[in-house]
């Protein structure tokens, strides 16, 4: 199995996903503060990288 | 009347103190072995081998339980039973790692004479089991040439540094730092 064919976006979702789920355990004591903070690592991570890749897209020219 | 052998050890002292005054008076040797003995009848296994090993086991189980976590991505947060934690780190842990392979990411060999190499190594190696499982998942070798090999590299790195974190925390819950 060789997963070369992946998208770069998708790359960065699976990668903000498991290191989301990683830091939101630590974070909060109850479940459902959990997952709040998973879920919201997760749109932060997201957003910062899209943010962060058109802040350099003129560069890449 | 209260009965004085129904004190508490500290009673005791506190009223043997009063009566006795300065330390370098005749009433303060007496003391000492008072002390003792109280301690004693309140922690018995404090005073004996068998508690100074239960002390030396509780001192070296919160390290024990970081090389385990380090080896075993959640392994650390099970025996704690910290399920939710233990399962969150396997599948982080694990997932970035068997991505990173499946990626045809670079795996840092041990001995590298750049300095990031090195860093790349302690980052790979940090991952524990992951770690010594990739050229199992990693038959046909590093990929770096193409862009998802080199982006399979930060997974695998970042799959070590996510159990860094495991372990620290895994330690500070074992010392009763943390919840």
């Amino acid at each position: 199995m060789f997963l070369g064919h992946l998208h770069h976006l998708t790359a960065m979702l699976i990668f903000a996903a498991l290191i989301s789920i990683a830091v939101g355990s630590l974070a909060r004591r109850t479940t459902k503060r959990r997952l709040q903070y998973i879920l919201w690592t997760f749109l932060m991570f997201v957003l910062f990288s899209i943010a962060t890749a058109w802040c350099l897209y003129p560069l890449s020219r | 009347m209260q009965n004085p052998d129904e004190n508490p050890p500290a009673v005791k002292m506190a009223s043997a103190d009063t009566n006795a005054g300065p330390i370098d008076e005749p009433g303060a040797p007496e003391l000492v072995p008072q002390i003792v003995q109280d301690a004693a009848a309140v922690s018995p296994a404090h005073s004996s081998k068998h508690g100074l090993i239960s002390r030396v086991t509780s001192a070296a189980m919160p390290t024990m339980i970081a090389i385990i976590a380090w080896f075993v991505p959640g392994l650390g947060h099970l025996l704690l039973r910290r399920w939710e934690r233990a399962l969150a780190f396997f599948v982080a842990v694990g997932g970035l790692a068997v991505m990173g392979y499946l990626m045809r990411g670079n795996v840092f060999a041990p001995h590298s004479e750049d300095p990031f190499g090195t860093l790349g190594f302690l980052a790979d190696a940090s991952s524990g089991v992951f770690y010594l499982v990739a050229h199992v998942l990693e038959k046909s070798g590093p990929d770096v040439a193409r862009a998802m090999g080199d982006d399979g590299t930060r997974f695998i790195a970042g799959a070590g540094i996510i159990n860094i974190m495991g372990v620290c925390d895994a330690f500070a819950v074992a010392r009763g730092h943390k919840h």
